[in-house]
């Protein structure tokens, strides 16, 4: 669904401006195609149906491709139909033989208040309606003072505008000039040549943002079904259709400059009179303001957005079977969609981005210990699950993954599918570690005591102790991880098995059969 | 509207002591100067020519901008002296209105709810404290104490309730005749920064970058056709600023001390007039670029000695030349720079950003634009053992990995070595960056990594 393409050249209406500003606007109404680039949020938002649009989550690169028919000299270009979330000072414009004098946004906005500040020593109509006979009564005014509190002189006198509790509106000649519906971009330009040009309007904006999900399904046989998803959320209200769609995997330095303009309709406020009377509560206080204050636009958008929301959990893709096709972009990864993909305004959509299959990995059973940690007598704590891999070909992946959350599956004993574990991992490059964390090891558990600690000179040593109950059916390896201040050094003094460094800290591993009970002592000595 | 001219001109009279008339500035032949500075603040140089009678008169100037600094205003015209001026913000709404009315004749018309037959009674206002009371001939009333509909008509606005906050001048005038007269003042709600596009070639270390003047206008009005120039610098130097000098008043501003001053001034202007509408963003083009050379850096920075189980993606920096192959102002006002690359079809992608500080000419900028998603680093600190009380040996190995199918070179910075740190063996030799930090250039090949390993005693 294309937009209709309107191209017009109007004489410049906009009162303002002297000679040098005299030109001729070439309206662009919407752009022929656009193509779409999302980034991860540079606030680490995740994509999904519960954020909300603002102006500055989300980041994506927008290129529309635009006709425009530009006459020779200097001319005003106007933009319509850019994303929302447009960031202004972000815009480019390719294809257009021309010299650029400046662009602008504009964003004073018509409403209410802006007709009313705008019209202020206009002549307008007051129109009065009899409630009993419907009778209307038109009157000249001249608006004194607006929009905080309107007065009008009618008739050579002053009234109020909103505070006699009569039926009243305005009814206005014109709007004033230079308000828009939505903020303009525009360009003034000067060309040799007219013609007309096919021209490429690229900008960064907000709204837009993707994040990468998992669903690492354990297989019976002891490997991994590894499917990975491109989440996408359209925060804003603006759809682009049939757009090439691409997504980089990174992580981007950011400023925090990188907003769309906050804009703020002007807002009509009646400011009457008191109106405390001697029969209060006896009858309901019914103001008929023509123009009630209107609320601010936030409040507006986010009713909208919540409803919008709970339409497009509906709406939300079936998860379909294209698959993205990665490429590079710079130290990035870039993942395109094949084909054009249409983003609907407030929308989540999901994609699925990788796939592998049996991928091998290895359970890693840790405790861990901070040096000089002591625990409440008989203390009794699980060991954690760790799921260990190398990101290689020879472990059945070797493809780049960007970092997202995990939800770990499993199929039980009676064929049941249930989710095992909610985790994550970071971006993880090609031979690079993947580490999974489930959390608690299922019948594995630890009992730590330090079982004392004395001086030596100015030497500390202490001793810790712990035993290990299995009540697995398996045999496993269980890493008890000794880890202090790397500026501090510890010194292994005895030790019922021997340790290893790791990058992790101290490191005994320990073979731990099915249903096997075993010890571990140890000695660290620290000097101050 | 008689009687209110002609209350407002009695008003005057009794306020002038000579035959004072109002004279409300026109818009022919007025020329604006807006000198913008970085944070917010601007210098508005109002240049018309006014016709003036003789003696004491008051100049109103409605078109200022509401969000002026009145202390800062200064008009100054051949031939005049000031009385005083005034910044009136006292604003026409009804309930003002109605304050003011209390002691003085309104009208209310009445809505009978039955038939709608309206009835006209003329009230005097006793008092409009949280409702208004009213003495309806001899009667005592308060004002739609029925809460029937009532409109109240006034028979007149006091002359100092405006609009809009208007700006008042009463000058002393030798002479009768036009003469330019000029207005300055200083306003909040005008601000700009520079934005920079930088294009970058890896392939030819070359670099593409223009740069933009970004003004934003909030300030509640429009400045029209306007000269205008920009002023980098912060505003710290300006804590007394003489806004009846042009121009050349920033210059010696500068000289002026202030927290982080820089020692000089960059004046920006722009080629031409323009309009600077009210809620606009305005972008100039100042700097324009052709492949200037650039280069890509990954450097690591470790600020002490760790052991990391999770490998640290390296950033990767942008390093080039403020002001290289540009020959008129070369220096790089304060913003942003953005970062593109093109893709594998050619059209330019967006790869970070990063804010740039006032930087002059000639000044090497090394600005982070992301982190690399192939190329890591993963520090381990092997072992560690105290050698004497205040000694401790130390061996560190860093394991750098390139997922890219190409070799690369990472710069690797360690923080943490002590006054008495000695390096007895590393497997690459390394550079001391500063007192405390040690470098190392760390290739890597293609698809491959690369131990770094280095044992040291450090001491403090």
């Amino acid at each position: 669904m294309r937009r209709p393409i309107g191209l017009l050249v109007i004489a410049l209406l906009m009162a303002s401006g002297g000679p040098a500003l005299a030109a001729g606007v070439v309206a662009s109404e919407g752009p022929e195609a656009v193509a779409l680039t999302i980034y991860p949020d540079p606030g680490g938002e995740r994509a999904g149906p519960d954020l909300e649009y603002d102006d500055s989550t989300g980041l994506a690169l927008v290129t529309e491709w635009r006709t425009l028919d530009v006459p020779a000299g200097e001319s005003v270009l106007t933009f319509r139909g850019v994303a929302e979330g447009i960031v202004p000072e972000t815009a480019a414009l390719d294809g257009l033989p021309a010299r650029m004098v400046e662009r602008n946004q504009d964003y004073d906005l018509l409403s209410p208040g802006s007709l009313i500040a705008g019209s202020v020593g206009a002549r307008v109509k007051r129109v009065r309606t009899n409630r009993q006979t419907g009778a209307e009564t038109v009157e000249d005014a001249i608006i004194r003072s607006g929009p905080n509190g309107v007065v009008l002189e009618v008739d050579g006198r002053f009234e109020a505008l909103g505070c006699g509790g009569q039926a009243e509106r305005l009814v206005f000649e014109r709007a004033p000039p230079g308000l828009s519906d939505k903020p303009t971009l525009s360009m003034r330009v000067r060309t040799q040549t007219a013609g007309r040009y096919r021209v490429r309007l690229s900008y960064l904006a907000v709204g837009l943002l993707w994040s990468a999900n998992y669903v690492a399904e354990v297989r019976p046989d002891g490997r991994m079904d590894l499917l990975g998803w491109v989440t996408l959320s359209n925060l804003s209200d603006t759809t682009f259709a049939d757009a090439p769609t691409q997504f980089v995997a990174g992580e981007l330095e950011s400023t925090g400059e990188t907003t769309a303009t906050e804009v703020q309709a002007q807002t009509v406020q009646t400011r009457c009179w008191p109106s405390d009377t001697t029969t209060r509560g006896q009858w309901i206080f019914q103001r008929e303001a023509v123009i009630s204050p209107s609320p601010m636009i936030d409040g507006d958008v986010s009713e909208i957005v919540v409803t919008a929301y709970r339409r497009s959990e509906n709406l939300q893709d079936v998860p379909t079977a294209i698959s993205t096709v990665q490429s590079e972009l710079g130290d990035y990864k870039l993942y395109t969609l094949p084909g054009l993909t249409t983003v609907a305004a407030r929308q989540t959509k999901q994609v699925r981005m990788l796939s592998r299959e049996g991928v091998s990995f290895d359970r890693v059973y840790r405790f861990g210990v901070y040096d000089g940690e002591t625990w409440t007598p008989d203390t009794v704590e699980p060991a954690t699950l760790v799921l260990k891999t190398k990101n290689s070909k020879a472990k059945g992946l070797g493809l780049p993954l960007p970092g997202g959350n995990v939800a770990l599956m499993q199929t039980d004993p009676s064929g049941r599918r249930i989710l095992a574990a909610e985790s994550s991992f970071g971006n993880t490059p090609v031979d690079g570690p993947l580490e999974i964390g489930v959390g608690d090891a299922p019948g594995l558990r630890v009992r730590p005591r330090q079982v004392r600690t004395w001086v030596r000179g100015e030497r500390t040593l202490t001793e810790y102790e712990l035993a290990v109950t299995s009540t697995r059916d398996d045999a496993v390896t269980l890493e008890v991880i000794h880890r202090g201040d790397p500026e501090t050094p510890l010194k292994v003094v005895a030790e019922t098995r021997r340790h290893a460094r790791a990058p992790l800290g101290l490191t005994w591993s320990l073979p731990v059969a099915s249903g096997e009970n075993l010890t571990l002592r140890y000695t660290i000595e620290t000097r101050d | 509207m008689r009687k209110w001219l002609l209350a407002a001109s009695i008003l005057t009279a009794m306020a002038g002591t000579a035959s004072a008339q109002d004279v409300t500035a026109p818009a022919p032949a007025r020329r604006l100067a807006v000198t913008i500075y970085n944070s917010n603040l601007a210098l508005v140089e109002d240049a018309r020519v006014l016709n003036l009678t003789a003696g004491r008169q008051r100049l109103e100037f409605k078109d200022v901008s509401p969000q002026i600094r009145s202390e800062t205003v200064a008009l100054s015209a051949p031939g005049i002296g000031i009385v005083e001026q005034n910044f009136d913000y006292d604003l026409l709404t009804p309930d003002i209105l109605m304050a003011k009315a209390v002691g003085t004749q309104i009208r209310i018309v009445r809505t009978n709810p039955g038939n709608g037959q309206q009835i006209t009674e003329t009230a005097t206002v006793l008092a409009a404290n949280q409702g208004v009371v009213l003495q309806i001939g001899d009667r005592i009333e308060v004002l739609r104490d029925d809460g029937l509909p009532t409109r109240v008509i006034f028979d007149r606005v006091p002359p100092n309730l405006r609009a809009r906050p208007t700006l008042s001048v009463t000058v002393d005038a030798t002479g009768a005749g036009s003469r330019e007269t000029r207005l300055s003042y200083l306003t909040t709600g005008l601000g700009w920064r520079a934005d920079y596009v930088a294009l970058f070639d890896e392939k030819s270390a070359k670099m593409d970058m223009t740069g933009w003047i970004t003004l934003t206008n909030t300030s509640g009005t429009s400045f029209e056709a306007a000269d205008v120039n920009l002023v980098a610098g912060g505003v710290s130097q300006l804590s007394r600023p003489r806004p009846t000098t042009a121009g050349g008043g920033v210059r010696s501003a500068g000289t002026q001390t202030g927290q982080g001053a820089l020692a000089d001034y960059y004046i920006y202007p722009l080629p031409e007039r323009t309009t600077i509408a009210q809620n606009q963003t305005k972008q100039v083009s100042f700097l324009d670029v052709q492949q200037t050379p650039a280069s890509k850096v990954y450097q690591v920075d470790l600020g002490s000695f760790m052991s990391q189980e999770q490998p640290i993606s390296a950033n990767v920096l942008l390093k080039f030349t403020a002001g290289a192959g540009v020959s008129s102002s070369p220096q790089m006002p304060a913003g942003v720079v953005r970062v593109y690359v093109r893709d594998a079809d050619g059209d330019p992608k967006f790869i970070g950003e990063n804010s740039i500080p006032h930087t002059p000419a000639g000044s090497d900028l090394a600005i982070q634009t992301g982190q690399a998603f192939d190329v890591t680093l993963q520090p381990t600190v092997v072992s560690s053992e105290r050698i004497s009380d205040d000694r401790t040996r130390y061996l560190v190995t860093y394991v750098l990995r390139n997922a890219r199918p190409e070799p690369v070179s990472v710069v690797v910075r360690q923080d943490g070595f002590g006054r008495r740190a000695k390096i007895l063996k590393e497997s690459l030799p390394g550079t001391s960056v500063n007192s405390t930090i040690r470098g190392w250039d760390v290739p890597i090949p293609a698809n491959g990594e690369t131990t770094l390993t280095v044992s040291f005693e450090n001491g403090y």
